[in-house]
């Protein structure tokens, strides 16, 4: 029964007031027609309320007539009414296609690009990249072609080692995922010399093949040949071999760095001032002002519109500008430059040979004045400094022996 | 199975249900009620409204009258068949 109302609200409705001395006969006569009739209400002696669908009032004239009572319309509802009366209304719909027109023509082009999972290329390159294969900001969507496109970007761009793009209605989601780049491995076959890669002074040799060119105690600059490949022999003569080994060097490592003697700290106040924006197609508007605090932390927020994974192209944003205030420590000399020796000496670390043997390292400070000091650290480190390189190119790329 | 009505003589159609074991509203055209609490009162087979304000209805049925009284009775749906009728029902009288 529910469902049939349900059905009726949808196919419309009228709510009539009846009006008569013989109500139920009216009733009666109602249900023999198949006039279905709901939510009757008694209004009094003499009158009703009740609700009846468009196809049933039209026959009720009739019956009204054969009981003696008087039909008046108290309300029209349902959806024929609906549209019959936005028929009416024909700007107002107009509006309505005019919107959804440029809601659908809008959405044919390509409003936002997001680069995910690079780490050392710069997003910046890779959507210059993108520019060139006309993956732009404006592109008609259709034309953008996933698999022709990756595989024209994979090719201009080695560092790559897999792209894949996804239309997410008008936000275009490139995901990459770069190459780690291999060092170039020279065959065994290839003959090659062993080069420093770095100065220092020979601590130890080890070679497995090859001519020695310099002894223990020698010092050398970076790109000396420290094992030859070419090996004469009296009586023999030349012959050339993969030179193979390691090389101990002595090396240095130098820096000087300032650091200051005055540890600063933001320290956020409490206050926040929130500004909101949204963006259509990629042009921003901002409502009220931007930062209104001399020094503060922003944290940024965007939110796409979009239905399921479709982008619409409307994107809320919303910046929360936190003030700080800068909080002024002094610090004691000491544990500055103990600071600071040791981050210069993390930063070392990094540069050399990753089985480098670290020897000594010896730190001096200068200060320079009330808030500055200049530490210079001076490490040395026992490693391996032979890179091999081929003999016939000479200027290849090398490979750590 | 229904109790038999020393004062009504039953139908062939009732004998047959019986013999059969049949529900008794399933065959016959006797009427069929569903009470939801107090509040709500649904029939079915009914033969047409007789009376009808707030405090009463009283409906024609097959052999009887059924008068049913309340406060603020309103008829939710009317069909020729089915009558649904809401309000707060106090008694349902069957008046032979």
């Amino acid at each position: 029964m529910g469902l049939n109302k349900t059905l009726h609200a949808v196919g419309g409705y009228v709510v009539i007031r009846v009006q008569g001395r013989f109500l139920e006969r009216f009733l009666n006569v109602c249900t023999k027609r198949n006039i279905y009739l709901w939510d009757i209400t008694r209004l009094g002696e003499d009158a009703l309320r009740c609700k009846v669908s468009l196809k049933g009032f039209r026959i009720l004239p009739v019956v009204a007539r054969k009981t003696h009572c008087r039909v008046r319309i108290v309300a029209k509802c349902g959806l024929p009414i609906a549209v019959h009366k936005y028929k009416k209304r024909k700007w107002f719909l107009a509006g309505i296609g005019v919107f959804l027109l440029l809601m659908l023509s809008l959405n044919l082009y390509v409003w936002k690009i997001d680069v995910v999972g690079n780490e050392k290329i710069p997003t910046d390159i890779l959507l210059a990249e993108l520019d060139k294969s006309g993956v732009r900001v404006g592109q008609f969507r259709f034309r953008l072609d996933e698999k022709s496109l990756q595989n024209e970007i994979i090719a201009r761009v080695p560092q790559l080692s897999w792209l894949w793009i996804n239309k997410q209605g008008s936000r275009v989601v490139v995901q990459v995922k770069e190459r780690e780049m291999p060092p170039e491995v020279i065959d065994p076959s290839q003959t090659c010399d062993l080069v420093a890669k770095k100065a220092g002074v020979i601590h130890n040799l080890n070679v497995r093949a090859g001519q020695n060119l310099v002894a223990a105690g020698d010092t050398v600059q970076e790109g000396a040949v420290l094992v030859s490949g070419t090996i004469e022999t009296e009586g023999v003569g030349v012959r050339t071999v993969h030179a193979d080994g390691e090389v101990l060097a002595r090396t240095w490592y130098e820096k000087t760095q300032a650091f200051s003697l005055v540890h600063r700290e933001q320290v956020p106040t409490g206050n926040t001032k929130t500004q909101w924006g949204v963006s259509f197609f990629g042009h921003p508007f901002w409502f009220g002002k931007g930062d209104p605090f001399a020094q503060s932390q922003v944290t940024k927020q965007d939110m796409d519109w979009a239905i399921g994974n479709t982008y619409l192209g409307v994107t809320i944003h919303k910046n929360v500008y936190h003030e700080v205030t800068t909080e002024e420590t002094p610090m004691a000399l000491d544990d500055v430059v103990a600071q600071g020796a040791d981050q210069i000496q993390k930063e070392f670390a990094r540069e050399a040979d990753s089985q480098a043997k670290f020897v000594k390292a010896d730190v001096t400070h200068q200060q320079i004045d009330e808030e500055t000091v200049e530490v210079t650290v001076i490490a040395e480190y026992i490693e391996n400094i032979a890179k091999k390189v081929r003999i016939d190119s000479g200027t290849a790329e090398g490979a750590d022996g | 199975m229904r109790k038999k009505d020393k004062t009504q003589k039953p139908t062939m159609k009732q004998k047959l249900g019986d013999l059969l074991e049949l529900p008794a509203d399933l065959l016959a055209d006797v009427p069929h009620m569903t009470l939801n609490d107090n509040q709500e009162i649904y029939i079915e087979n009914y033969k047409g409204i007789i009376e009808y304000d707030e405090h009463m209805v009283r409906l024609n049925s097959k052999g009887y009258t059924i008068r049913i009284t309340g406060r603020g009775l309103a008829i939710y749906s009317i069909t020729d068949e089915e009558i649904g009728i809401r309000g707060t029902i106090l008694c349902i009288e069957f008046v032979a």
